[in-house]
């Protein structure tokens, strides 16, 4: 008689899905009725500790010292420690994938940090390698001397997939207007200054939890360059670090402003450029959403546009327009609502944590009352705008995120108040209050959102690296 | 245990132990090399191995596979502890990582096995209580269920499906993040 996998007894046949990642016990599930039953009994899959909903918004803000944390308060969650009082005070927070955050921290000694603001654990990074001569800048000083160059520091983390989460330091072109300027003064047509960008390779530093090192590796470029880097043109903004998207083993990466994206795909080590809908509007947001990688558009002021990347198996990209909208008759309501500008007006809260930090304040502050449930994000607090009388108010409708899972984005209107908004159904609800106490006299006209994205925490103990800064 | 290691001769012959395959077929082992079986060393301590140990559920082609796994690490468990009295002396440490690089190209290579007789090690492993085989062994199937669909994973291992659609679809409504 031939043994098969019906043999094997309950408690053997659970010894081995206990094995799997999340994602393996939940198709193991699908198998057959005697392999669910083992999962269930002993409740292998544990989905309720996966980053699979909304837990609230991170926000950096200028001129803050710490990122804020937007979220609603519940009796029944344990709370998030966005303070991130936990570990060694951070700068940034860089880069978020599935409920870990990639932070900076900077001063005499500047490294990367791994924390989970769900379980209060970290890791502090080992330094990464120096950054190794893309073949670009191998022809000289001018190239160096008109672009500065730097990395985007991403995390990549899938917990349902694998317990290790991998950062990948991708090389930016970064153009500094005067410098622009200057080299065409001096240099008409220096000979660098032909060579494509990005390269036809690209190599990367990658650090894995796995091995707990840095190491090198390089990607090669399939489809066009994006130009010379003669026809890089000066960009005034920095490109923004952070604006990222991990989905379906893919990183994409904001690049050069608004001009194009960058996405590698980290199965087969190659990348290449997919510009960005070109109209009147520039690039807002870039994130991953329901179906796959979304970016949303804007003019600055009220017109937003929501698109879509659909990916051909022939890795053809294209960008399509899913919905269009202009938001100012909306925003004007919005304003005109009576608790507009209050403090601590809900439903969701902003943790106003640089203000609690400052000590001689942090008395008078008073706590905020939990609410019994968590966010439906269906179904709470929804406006009701037909009902809803137009103030007479002008700014700006910005971007916070996009929901991971639903065709919902995160707006935000003048950095007064946050909103989820349904497209696809055009409803609104109502999440609150997001200006920092006190931020008008801290930041003055400084005040603005450095970067946000939406959070998802996990709640996993399996945790990788509390010991790699031994590691040499 | 006692008499295990004492380096005499006498009592090394004492140490053996028969063990007998469901097709009664005897395997002379050591102690040693037995008590990496829980199951062995709980009859030894009860003292009921005289006569040979009777193993029912096991053939002789899995008992001899199962021994082979003992013996390789049964040496390695006391070349442990023989070199944990000089764990400062870097030589020895050379020689336990060369040991362990060897034992793990053993593993691999005994997980060289069709499905049914790595299915049948895995209960052995079971019954007889041994971790370090049952570990190795359920790995390797976790390892080939990876990244796997549920009908992939069916045709690999003769599964039939006994979910009716309503259940299978519910179960993918639940966990639809799994399925993207």
């Amino acid at each position: 008689m031939v043994t098969t996998a019906r043999d094997l007894p309950d408690d053997v046949l659970a010894a081995v899905l206990r094995r799997l990642a999340p994602r393996g016990v939940a198709a193991s599930r699908c198998v057959c009725r005697s392999w669910r039953d083992a999962i269930d009994a002993r409740r292998l899959l544990r989905a309720d500790l996966l980053p699979l909903s909304v837990g609230g918004i991170f926000m950096e803000y200028c001129a803050l010292y710490s990122p804020e944390f937007l979220s609603r308060p519940s009796a029944a969650a344990a709370p998030i420690s966005a303070g991130l009082d936990f570990m060694p005070s951070v700068r940034r927070v860089l880069s978020h994938c599935g409920g870990l955050l990639l932070c900076e921290r900077y001063g005499h000694e500047r490294y990367y940090v791994v924390a989970n603001p769900a379980t209060r654990q970290f890791a502090r990074l080992p330094p990464p390698t120096p950054p190794p001569p893309q073949p670009s800048s191998a022809s000289g000083v001018i190239v160096e001397a008109c672009f500065d160059k730097d990395a985007a520091a991403c995390l990549v983390y899938d917990p349902t997939a694998s317990p290790h989460y991998e950062v990948f330091l991708v090389p930016l072109l970064r153009v500094l207007a005067e410098k622009h300027e200057a080299r065409l003064r001096l240099h008409p047509h220096p000979e660098p200054l032909r060579s494509e960008w990005p390269p036809l390779s690209c190599t990367m530093r990658v650090f894995s939890s796995a091995t707990r090192r840095w190491r090198e590796q390089t990607f090669l470029r399939v489809g066009e360059a994006a130009g010379t880097l003669a026809a890089m043109e000066p960009s005034y903004w920095w490109d923004m670090p952070g604006r990222n998207a991990y989905w379906r083993r893919a990183l994409y990466v904001r690049c050069r402003g608004d001009r194009f994206i960058t996405r590698i795909s980290l199965s087969d080590a190659k990348y290449q450029i997919v510009n960005t809908p070109r109209d009147k509007t520039y690039l807002s947001f870039l994130g991953r959403s329901e179906k796959g990688v979304y970016c949303a558009t804007s003019d600055g002021f009220h017109e937003l546009s929501i698109w879509h990347l659909s990916e051909s198996y022939g890795g053809q990209m294209e960008w399509v327009l899913k919905h269009h909208v202009n938001l100012m008759a909306f925003s004007r309501k919005l304003h005109a609502l009576e608790d507009y500008h209050k403090q601590n007006r809900g439903p969701w809260i902003l943790q106003d944590i640089n203000y609690r930090k400052c000590s001689h304040k942090a008395d008078d502050y008073v706590a905020v009352e939990e609410a019994e449930f968590e966010w439906d994000s269906d179904n709470d607090d929804v406006l009701d705008t037909s009902d809803m009388a137009e103030g007479n108010y002008t700014g700006y409708t910005g971007v916070l995120g996009f929901h991971p899972y639903k065709e919902v984005i995160f707006l935000n209107a003048s950095l007064r108040r946050g909103v989820a908004y349904h497209w696809n159904t055009s409803k609104f609800q109502d999440l609150g209050n997001i200006w920092p106490k006190d931020y008008a006299e801290l930041a003055g006209e400084w005040a603005d959102l450095e970067m946000s994205f939406i959070y998802t925490p996990c709640w996993l103990e399996e945790f990788y690296g509390n010991n790699f800064e031994d590691q040499k | 245990m006692a008499s295990a290691g004492s380096g005499d001769e006498k009592a090394a012959a004492a140490a053996m132990i028969t063990l007998i395959s469901s097709d009664n077929e005897k395997f002379e082992v050591t102690e040693a090399t037995a008590t990496l079986s829980q199951t062995i060393r709980h009859m030894i301590e009860d003292g009921c191995t005289d006569g040979g140990v009777p193993l029912p559920n096991v053939t002789s082609k899995i008992l001899a596979r199962v021994i082979e796994y003992c013996k390789k690490h049964a040496t390695a468990a006391a070349g442990e502890e023989g070199s944990s009295s000089s764990f400062s002396d870097a030589a020895f440490l050379e020689v336990d990582r060369a040991f362990l690089e060897e034992l793990e190209e053993f593993d691999d290579a005994f997980l060289e096995v069709d499905r049914a007789t790595l299915f049948d090690l895995i209960l052995a492993a079971n019954y007889l209580d041994i971790k370090g085989l049952l570990n190795l062994t359920c790995q390797k199937v976790a390892d080939s269920v990876k990244g796997k669909t549920p009908e992939q994973i069916r045709e690999m291992y003769n599964i039939v499906n006994d979910l009716t659609p309503e259940e299978e679809a519910e179960i993918r409504r639940e966990t639809q993040w799994a399925f993207e």
